[in-house]
């Protein structure tokens, strides 16, 4: 879908509501780093670190724990209620400038929003973050929570940050034929080719899945009600 | 000494963050208000920087104006970091400047201030409580000339002096501001609940400081300064970098980014 995957240095944005997915498509492309050998860096504020790699170790995305023992990999976790949006900026600048990692996610970047004094200063923090990893040339992904589970408009929630974000990846729950199923989608990639296609992602114990559910459908991404058809075959 | 290199000594204050904002710290031998409410940290900062001095092999002294002791004071410095109490009257040393003010007025206390720089051999002098300093004076005149007269002292030992005050209003004339070297300005709001701290500079001769409010917090370290996130960062021009030339980082998902590779295949 993505042609290959995202530029080194390119800022993605990971939007999706509760549950979709989000940081376990994170930990995947932090893990995918690290057995190759590439550093990688996790920024949290919400769920424990220790809680997410469990799920990572369940879901079968691996090498992260083994990263960490190797030096390849850094977790850094903040309580969002803690500090002040200079503190959590300055610990992720700092961070990435000693670890200098070739990836990174930052998970739930509302963290910031939820620190800050003065809420319009929002959108110069987010772009002086987005200066320094485009200075250091870190390849980000951040993600975000899309705050309407089910309808059809999709608010890109963070001001400011948009426009040092080069791709967009969706990822969110539809109701088909009564079941829920969780969708990717690009909806942006800056100055590339992708392929615009939704598709069901699977999480199972062998990893993340994409497939092919959606090759009759129309509207998956509004994620209203789909015509009752038929469930396209699924293929891998 | 007008040469482009000449930079006039500095004092720094010891708390990383602050020295940023001002610039690597404040002039020797500069007068500077510390203003703020109460439990604004005025007396923290204050504090902290006499024990950097005694940490950095000089001496400090600390007056107060204030009715209240000294134990009580110490009492609430004690479980910050940096009070060490083996420096207090060696390197740091506290004098009440209370009754000598009542008696002798502003003269008398001029002589205690010269005095124990002198004595001491002083880089730091804090005054705390500068407004008990200008209920003693009869009119503004004489509260400035007093103000003059700390400055020729400051100017004479190269002494660096901060007066403490809890007239703490960022706006509004007040005249001793424009005789002092800088001012700075702690606050202490709420937001929704959440209590946030900050310092502003609102003057400083002679350099270029980090303007607009930086976040404080007070703990058990004692006072730090966390300075605006986006002043910290050069202006760069936002460049849009050549991405679409660069390495493409896969995610080891083959739908996702289809893989070329046949490692990427073996990961999963």
């Amino acid at each position: 879908m993505l042609r290959g995957g995202v530029r080194q240095g390119s800022v993605t944005m990971l939007l999706g509501s509760s549950g979709s997915g989000k940081t376990l498509l994170g930990m995947q492309f932090l893990s995918a780093g690290i057995l190759r050998g590439q550093r990688a860096m996790y920024f949290g504020f919400f769920e424990h670190p220790d809680a997410v790699l469990a799920k990572c170790q369940r879901v079968g995305i691996g090498g992260l724990k083994e990263g960490i023992d190797r030096g390849l990999a850094e977790i850094v976790w903040h309580r969002p209620v803690e500090g002040v949006v200079d503190e959590l900026g300055e610990s992720l600048i700092e961070t990435v400038r000693r670890v200098k990692p070739h990836r990174l996610l930052i998970d739930g970047m509302e963290g910031f929003e939820r620190a800050v004094d003065f809420p319009e200063r929002m959108s110069n923090v987010y772009s002086t973050i987005a200066q320094e990893l485009e200075r250091q040339g870190v390849t980000t992904l951040y993600t975000t929570e899309l705050r309407m589970l089910f309808g059809r408009e999709i608010e890109v929630p963070i001001n400011g940050l948009s426009a040092a974000t080069q791709n967009i990846i969706l990822m969110r729950h539809i109701e088909y034929q009564a079941t829920l199923l969780r969708v990717l989608g690009i909806l942006k990639v800056r100055d590339d080719d992708y392929d615009g296609r939704m598709r069901e992602i699977r999480i199972t114990e062998d990893g993340i899945q994409l497939l092919d559910t959606f090759a009759a459908e129309s509207r998956v991404v509004s994620g209203g009600g789909l015509s009752p058809d038929s469930r396209a075959g699924v293929t891998e | 000494m007008n040469s482009p290199e000449y930079a006039p000594p500095r004092l720094p204050t010891g708390i990383s963050g602050l020295d940023h904002i001002l610039d690597g710290g404040l002039l020797a031998g500069g007068v500077y208000i510390v203003q703020g409410p109460p439990g604004g940290g005025k007396t923290i900062l204050a504090n902290q920087m006499c024990f950097h001095q005694a940490n950095t092999g000089q001496r400090a002294v600390y007056v107060t104006l204030l009715a209240e002791s000294h134990a009580r004071m110490f009492a609430h410095l004690r479980r910050m970091a940096f009070f060490d109490e083996t420096v207090i009257a060696d390197r740091v040393y506290y004098i009440g400047g209370y009754s000598v003010l009542q008696t002798g007025g502003l003269d008398a206390l001029v002589a205690l201030l010269r005095g124990a720089m002198q004595k001491h051999k002083a880089t730091l002098l804090v005054v705390d409580g500068l407004v008990s300093a200008q209920e003693a004076s009869s009119s503004d005149r004489v509260f400035k000339q007093f103000i003059h007269e700390i400055q020729a002292l400051a100017d004479f030992t190269q002494c660096t002096v901060l007066l403490l005050t809890n007239v703490g209003r960022a706006s509004g004339f007040f005249p001793e501001h424009t005789m002092v070297d800088g001012v700075l300005h702690l606050t202490d709001e709420l937001s929704e609940l959440r209590p946030l701290r900050h310092i502003r500079v609102l003057k400083l001769r002679g350099s270029a400081p980090l303007r607009g409010l930086h976040s404080v917090r007070i703990s058990d370290r004692g006072l730090e300064v966390r300075p605006r996130l986006e002043a910290l960062l050069p202006e760069a021009p936002v460049m849009e970098r050549l991405l679409a030339t660069a390495d493409k980082l896969e995610f080891a998902l083959p739908e996702l980014t289809p893989c070329c590779v046949a490692e990427c295949v073996r990961a999963r």
